[in-house]
Formats: C-alpha cells, structure tokens, sequence
C-alpha cells in the first residue's frame, strides 16, 4: 500500500536531513519529492563555480537563503593560478538579485568580489544578513562601506599574508582575523576551553609583535600548548620567514610530537615547516589515529629527512595506515612512488589531496587514481606525473570535483585526447606562452584544470586559458 | 476538578481524556474553544492510533522537560513500532497538529531515509519512480557535480 503523505509532512521530514547528499537523494525518489526538495532548500554550496551556472541554480531552487561559493581552484593560495584566471561572482550577483530577493546570507572563497558586486548586494537584499569573504580579491574599503551600512556582520578572512582594513571606518562591524593575540602565555591560562587555534603571520606595523608571537611559540610554545590545551582540535602554524635560509626560530618538529601527545581530540592540523623526521611523523601517526586532515607543508622542496636522509614514504605510509578517518592531506618532502602505493591502498576516505615535488613517474598517479575511492580534489604540482596515467584512469575523473596539474608532463596531445574520450569534462590549459597549437603536441602544458560541470563552457576566460574543445579536437577560446 | 474530553474515532471507539491532554493537540483545542467540548470526532484516526496518541499525550502533560532521560528513552521506545503504524501516526499527527510528536516521528522517517540510495526509499515507500532515465541521469549528474 502506497502512503501518500501530505506536501507539508514531506516538507517537515526533508527538514530533519542535515547532510547534501541526503538531500540529494531525497529530490531523486521520484517528481513530487523532487518538487518538495526544489521548493525547501535554503541553503546550497557550490564548491566550484564553472561547475554549474546561475541560470541553472536558479531554476533548480527557488527560495535560497544561504549561497557559498567557491572559485579558483586551492593552489591559487599559493600563487600557482595566474592573476586574472576567473572566478567572478558578479554575474552570480545579478542573477540572485533577481530571483532570491529574501537572500540573507552569501559566503565566497577564492572567488573575485568587485566594489560593483557589493554594491549590487547592498541594493539587492533587503534580509540580508551576513557576507563571508574568505581568500577573496578585488574589493576596496569603498565597496565594503557600501554594504556597511545594511550588512549586520561581514566576515573578512584574508589570504597570508593579511592585509588590515582601517576597521575605524566601520563601527557596526565585526570583522574577525586570524590574527595572533598578543599574549599568549595570558592566553593559554585562559584559554583551557580553546577548540580551534590559529597562529597565523600578520604584517603589522609592529615587527616586535610578530617576533613576540613566533619566538614564543617554538617547541616550548607548542609544549606549553600541548599541556594546557587539552581539548584542541585544530591547529594551523605558520612560519615568519618562510624564505630565509636558515630557521630563525627553535621550532622544530618535536614541538608538534609534544602536540600530538597531550591533545587528544586533535583533528585538524596546517603545519609549516623547514623540516621533519620518519621518526617524528610515525610518532604522531601512532599518538593521533583520528587525524581527518592533515596539511604538513615541507618548505624546502624534495626535503628528506633530516637525519637519517631517506625519503618520508614510510612514515607518510604510518599515518595513511593508522589515520583511517583521514579526508584530507597534504603530501610533500622527499617521495617515491612508494607513498602513492600506500596512498591507494589505505586512504579510502581521503576527499581531497595536495602534492607538491614528489613521485618519480606516472605509477604514482596512477595508485592514486585508481585506489582512492572517495577522491574528490587533486592537486599537483612539479611532479614527473604524465599522459598514460590520467589517460588510464580517464573516467575516474567524473567522480571527482576537480584536478589540478602544474609544471608536470601533461602534453597538451593528451588533453585533446581526453577531451575527446570524456566530453562532460571541463578541461582547461592554462599557458602563458600562447596557444597550445603553437607547439609540437606532445609538449607539456604548463597547468591544466579538469572539472566535471553541467554548465556550458565559460565565457569569461582571459587570453591564456584554453578550453578543449571534443567535436574537432583543437582548442576554444571565446572573449 | 479536570475537564473530560471524548474522543470519537474511525471504528466509533471512544476516549475519554482529561482536558489537559486532549489541550496538546492544537486541532483539538480550537475545537474545545469553539466550544464543541462535549465529544469530538476524529475520523482519520483509528482506534490503535489514536490510544497510541493519547499515551504520547498523557506522557507529555505529565513532563515535558526535554533534559529527563526517561522522556528519552519513552521517545525512542515511542517510535518502536511497524512501518504501517509509525506512518499512520505521523498522518495523526499532522491531522491533530501536536508538533513535538510530528517532529519526533517525522526524525524518525528521515532517520529512516538518510544514508539510502532512492532506489531503496522508494521501496519503503512503495513509490513509484515517475523520472525517465534521462531525467533521473541528468538529476544525478547536478546533484553529484554542482551541489556536493
């Protein structure tokens, strides 16, 4: 016997599903579900913008109240996407100020946020409550002023090095920073309750302030934290001179071992660092099994370990066995093939995952692309990663959000290749060199960005992007 | 001294309640200020529902603080029950307008249907899949690339 439940107390069930996938699935059961699901959505993330269109959101969910938005792709913190690349959200804007009249909130990262477009927001919404820039660009303290006076809090979290605003200006403000408190040994005493720590770098005036912090957080710092802070989850360290030759502070890796010891509910770690040790990895590995993201960024490129000069395959190879609930990871240092072998084979819930100079050929990419099942995003640059193991693993490509590969040996015969073989992709070549077909086609494309993407093919890319184009195999490029 | 209230179900079975109970049904009580106290037809609820109910009822004039284990365990025992039946007071529910008891058995369906694929929530539903295949791909293919 069919129930057929009234609209209302579908609407109330669909309410109680938290998680998008659920809610996805909800709209598939069958039209009237689907209707429902279009018609109660308040919230919706997208976590690429060219992977759907404003036009097609639109149609799709009709009484938005929540938008977050994401555009370059994640190693543009990085300066590895080119200035001008895309991500602008004012044609979203425009959009939304149409058919979402009632919208009170928009989050955007990475995305390029013109005074026009906050303009248009302080215009457009008149519920509208909050405005959430993370890593964005593009705006002065005039286009923020515009939405001041209508907007009751703006978020403003800026890419490092951070610029201030004169928050001055803007009374009923609240602007947040990852800024580092003055005081940190009154902040640990304080701070017991503390769940998320971020120590990030701030240029200030006051260059004593910034030596404060960071000559105070070195190991000791960290110890300190690790014998106060008990009920840390996430940690983020960033280094003062990133670029010096030598390290200008005692911060070595014994300071995040001392964490990993006396914080056991830490998750979340974003560490920076000159150097580390099999050992040390393989200890925090041990101390932390429920590590869900773990971004250890190695300055030095190829970095072995110190000590004893081998490569860091095993000990990345400890975490991936020990941190089974691992979504998210950063893999850089001296590395073989063999780190990717393990990565295949134990990372079956990694979700998104960063490497930079590593590998020693394509088998590499290969283990990642065919073991890791729950692979969402894939980011590489600098390593000897080529044709034959993206073209293998093709159709893995649209169970993914994106890839990104730079300064690898991608060949811009294979992009054509796979543009034909994948036609729902998005495959874009980002060369500062001019167009692909000036070169021989088995030379290697300085970046490529694949996504999947309902919508048609972007419209706004500047003169060094080139989209693949399936039907006749050469590139497109619309001004 | 409370006031009674009688309720008539379906089958013509009837209930006799203390006011206060029949006072959680938000349908029940404009009913009860229009002033037609005296007996009350409920006709889309049957009889097993509606003593199931009235029980919900009776255990909320009694306490209603969120924060005691026993309402707790009462909820989650509550909702133990057959498909047909958890359905069938849900639609009581929503016809009676008692909302704590609408959100407990609508968190219990959707309880129901997270982590399901909707292939298997059409078959506890008995619903019939009206999408075409291009339709239901093209769904899909939003969904897992837009919207996730």
């Amino acid at each position: 016997m069919a129930y057929s439940f009234p609209e209302e107390v579908l609407e109330h069930v669909f309410l109680f599903l938290s998680s998008d996938r659920d809610r996805n699935t909800f709209s598939l059961v069958c039209k009237s579900w689907y209707q429902i699901e279009r018609w109660c959505h308040r919230r919706i993330f997208v976590g690429n913008c060219y992977a759907v269109s404003p036009e097609i959101v639109i149609r799709r969910f009709s009484e938005l109240r929540l938008v977050e938005i994401k555009g370059k792709p994640h190693f543009a913190d990085f300066n590895l996407v080119p200035e001008g690349w895309g991500g602008h959200i004012y044609p979203w804007i425009v959009a939304m100020s149409e058919a979402y009249p009632f919208l009170e909130e928009i989050k955007l990262k990475r995305m390029v946020v013109t005074d026009e477009s906050l303009e248009l927001i302080s215009k457009s919404f008149k519920n509208f409550k909050a405005l959430v820039l993370s890593s964005c660009e593009g705006f002065t303290t005039d286009g923020l002023a515009s939405i001041a006076a209508n907007c009751r809090l703006v978020i403003a979290k800026m890419k490092f090095p951070f610029q201030l605003l004169r928050i001055g200006r803007f009374p009923k403000w609240k602007v947040f920073w990852d800024v580092v408190p003055a005081y940190l040994p009154a902040m640990y005493s304080v701070c017991s309750g503390i769940t998320s720590l971020n120590l990030s770098y701030a240029t200030t005036q006051n260059s004593d302030l910034v030596k404060l912090v960071l000559d105070y957080i070195e190991d000791i710092g960290l110890e300190a934290l690790a014998t106060s802070c008990k009920d840390l989850q996430e940690l983020r360290v960033f280094l003062s001179d990133p670029f010096g030759v030598e390290a200008n502070v005692s911060l070595t890796e014994q300071g995040l071992v001392s964490i990993s010891e006396g914080c056991p509910k830490l998750h979340s770690v974003l560490c920076f660092y000159r150097q580390i040790t099999n050992a040390a990895l393989i200890a925090i590995a041990k101390n932390q099994p429920n590590f869900i993201i773990f971004r250890l960024c190695i300055i030095e490129p190829r970095a072995p370990d110190y000590l004893t000069l081998e490569p860091l395959d095993t000990s990345f190879g400890a975490i991936m066995e020990n941190c089974t609930q691992l979504r998210c990871l950063s893999l850089n240092g001296l590395l073989t093939n063999r780190v990717f072998k393990y990565i295949g084979t134990h990372a079956k819930k990694l979700e998104m995952l960063s490497i930079a100079f590593a590998g020693d050929s394509d088998l590499g990419l290969h283990h990642v692309l065919s073991g890791c099942g729950s692979l969402r995003k894939l980011e590489i640059r600098d390593c000897p990663f080529g044709d034959e193991a993206l073209l293998a693993n093709a159709a893995k490509l649209e169970t993914m959000r994106s890839l990104w590969m730079s300064t690898c040996s991608i060949s811009f015969g294979a992009c054509k290749m796979l543009a034909r073989k994948m036609q729902r992709l998005n495959i874009e070549v980002i060369d500062d060199r001019g167009p692909p077909e000036s070169r021989p086609e088995n030379c290697p494309v300085e970046r490529v960005y694949i996504y999947c993407t309902v919508a048609d093919r972007r419209v706004d890319m500047p003169d060094f992007v080139w989209t693949m184009d399936e039907e006749d195999s050469s590139s497109l490029r619309y001004s | 001294m409370s006031e009674k209230i009688v309720l008539t179900c379906s089958d013509g079975t009837e209930f006799v309640v203390d006011e206060a109970v029949a006072l959680q049904s938000q349908t029940l009580k404009h009913m009860i200020e229009d002033g037609c106290a005296d007996n009350i037809p409920v006709p889309n609820v049957t009889a097993p529902i509606l003593a199931k109910v009235i029980e919900y009822c009776k255990r909320h004039v009694a306490s209603a603080d969120p924060n005691d284990a026993d309402l707790k365990s009462f909820y989650e025992d509550f909702v133990k029950v057959d498909q047909p039946t958890l359905f069938d007071l849900i639609l009581a529910a929503n016809y009676l307008d008692i909302k704590n008891l609408l959100d407990l058995t609508c968190q219990t369906v959707a309880d129901m249907i997270k982590g399901k694929s909707p292939e298997e929530i059409r078959t506890i539903f008995n619903i019939k899949n009206d999408f075409t295949p291009e339709e239901e791909e093209q769904i899909r293919k939003d969904n897992a690339w837009a919207f996730e």
